[in-house]
């Protein structure tokens, strides 16, 4: 009997301690589950004159008070028309939409595991047309760089973090997307491997921001595909310029072929569920040697 | 008849701690860098309250009915402190490394970049500075990591914007390291010099 009250004591004890020590792991592992950020890319279609207004909820998922600052910021592409970007001062770029946007607050302190809403308003004037840009920051300080010495040296570095809300606004009944290609041009390939080479540029002659898909098929004289593949993904503002390339891996047998280019401009419009295209299509004939020796290739049509 | 009595008592007790033990295990899995423990984390979160305002067709509403939109940037020096700060340094000596562990997670499916920033010059209370070029930065890969670094070898530190790294086409959640290393200048003057550094994370 006595053994028995023993051991029930001893498996209580050890039970409240197993959930005592859990309870504080899964503490631990909630203070440090990191937040989320999700409506990254905002496209808005709106007419001169509109006004289009929406909400954004800051939450702060972790045991701290965060606080946060919000700020527009104007954005471009890099060089390279990879779709890499480069944030830049508000209202410095000529397509910013930052005068076009307003929000409130513009500095918010969310507590522990709350959350916060942000407005924001998109005013378009009239008599506007084509597309602006700007990218909403929400920033936050992770660690200060503090411990000030007495004698010697120390460098430390406050470290803040940001995350972008990309603005894009189209002048609804005045965008319109097209592009040309040009300059074709199929020789060796400088990869390890051998192949062929296929580049050719791309110039955006429409008034929005575009952002292509693109592929290729080199058909026989029989109408057989022999090769197949796709290009780079571009990305380019209105007036933009960038270059797509792709690759022919296989040994192409000698012979003349007729390359088939395609490109999609709309997969940024596709990715906001607003619509696909227009595409491209445009071929040309390429007469081929032994070894993938280019003999000739005509212009694109 | 008393062991039933204490087994009724205990066992439930016990099932919820091991659910609770699980749970930790998971929350770790998920959360923690691989390499080393986390000594501060931080970070933002947005969410769309009413993508289907009028006029507005946002990139995320197709997706509303699916998982909740994950895109997370985390920076975690891995100083104690938990900053980049270099201590004690002289002209002769050996270069000082700081490490950062940047981890991003993302579910949009949508290639995003990670940005750097050094907002300021690196200087004192009396406006003596370092010059950044004595301070190198290089992105480092971990294992498993997707996407592509854009400083490979050591590169001076310089102000405003370099990009550190792009995601692969699918957008994959990622981290990786950069390193910073600090060479003390030949004239140093003993202080605290401080600046400051901003990552950005974006899409595509």
């Amino acid at each position: 009997m006595i053994k028995n009250n023993i051991l029930c004591i001893k498996l209580r004890v050890i039970s409240i301690s197993l959930c005592f020590v859990a309870g504080l792991l899964v503490s631990a592992a909630q203070a440090d589950k990191l937040p989320y950020v999700s409506q990254s890319k905002i496209r808005i279609l709106a007419g001169p004159g509109e006004t289009v207004s929406g909400e954004i909820t800051i939450e702060n998922p972790t045991a701290e008070s965060k606080n946060i600052n919000l700020y527009l910021e104007d954005w471009h592409y890099l060089h390279g028309s990879s779709g890499a970007k480069e944030f830049v001062s508000p209202n410095s770029m000529p397509y910013s939409a930052c005068p076009w946007i307003s929000f409130t607050p513009r500095n918010i302190q969310v507590p522990p595991f709350g959350k916060q809403k942000v407005s924001y308003s998109v005013n378009i004037p009239a008599g506007a047309e084509g597309a602006r840009y700007a990218s909403l920051f929400f920033e936050t300080m992770v660690s200060k760089g503090v411990p000030l010495l007495k004698s010697g040296s120390y460098a430390g570095f406050d470290i803040n973090i940001r995350v972008a809300t990309l603005f894009y606004v189209e002048v609804q009944g005045t965008v319109f997307r097209s592009g040309q290609l040009n300059n074709l041009k199929v020789e060796p390939s400088q990869a390890v491997g051998g192949g062929l080479d296929i580049n050719l540029d791309f110039a955006n002659t429409g008034n929005t921001d575009i952002a292509t898909l693109g592929e290729f098929i080199l058909k026989n004289k029989e109408g057989a595909v022999v090769a197949r593949g796709v290009f780079n993904n571009l990305y380019a503002f209105q007036h933009g310029k960038g270059a797509l390339s792709s690759t022919i891996k296989e040994m192409i047998p000698p012979g003349v072929y007729g390359l088939k280019i395609t490109v999609d401009l709309g997969k940024a419009t596709a990715e906001a569920g607003m619509g696909n295209g227009p595409v491209i299509t445009k071929e040309a004939v390429v007469t081929i040697g032994e070894n993938n020796r280019v003999i000739e290739f005509g212009e694109l049509s | 008849m008393t062991m039933l009595k204490a087994y009724r008592i205990n066992i439930p007790i016990l099932i919820l701690a091991a659910v609770m033990v699980f749970s930790r295990c998971s929350f770790a899995a998920d959360t923690l860098p691989d390499d080393n423990a986390a000594p501060e984390a931080s970070a933002v979160a947005i969410e769309e309250v009413s993508p289907a305002a009028a006029g507005i067709a946002d990139s995320n509403s197709n997706k509303s009915a699916q998982a909740e939109h994950v895109f997370e940037l985390s920076v975690i020096a891995q100083n104690q402190p938990s900053s980049v700060n270099f201590v004690n340094f002289n002209p002769g000596d050996s270069p000082q490394s700081n490490e950062v562990l940047v981890e991003i997670k993302s579910n949009l499916g949508r290639q995003y970049q990670v940005l750097q920033n050094v907002t300021s010059r690196l200087a004192n209370i009396d406006g003596q500075r370092i010059p950044l070029k004595n301070i190198t930065a290089q992105t480092l890969p971990l294992s498993g990591t997707k996407g592509f670094l854009k400083i490979p070898d050591k590169t001076p530190l310089k102000r405003g914007h370099v990009l550190l790294y792009i995601s692969d086409l699918e957008g994959s959640s990622d981290k990786f390291k950069i390193n910073y290393e600090l060479t003390a200048p030949e004239n140093l003057i003993p202080g605290n010099y401080l600046s400051g550094i901003l990552y950005t994370l974006s899409e595509i």
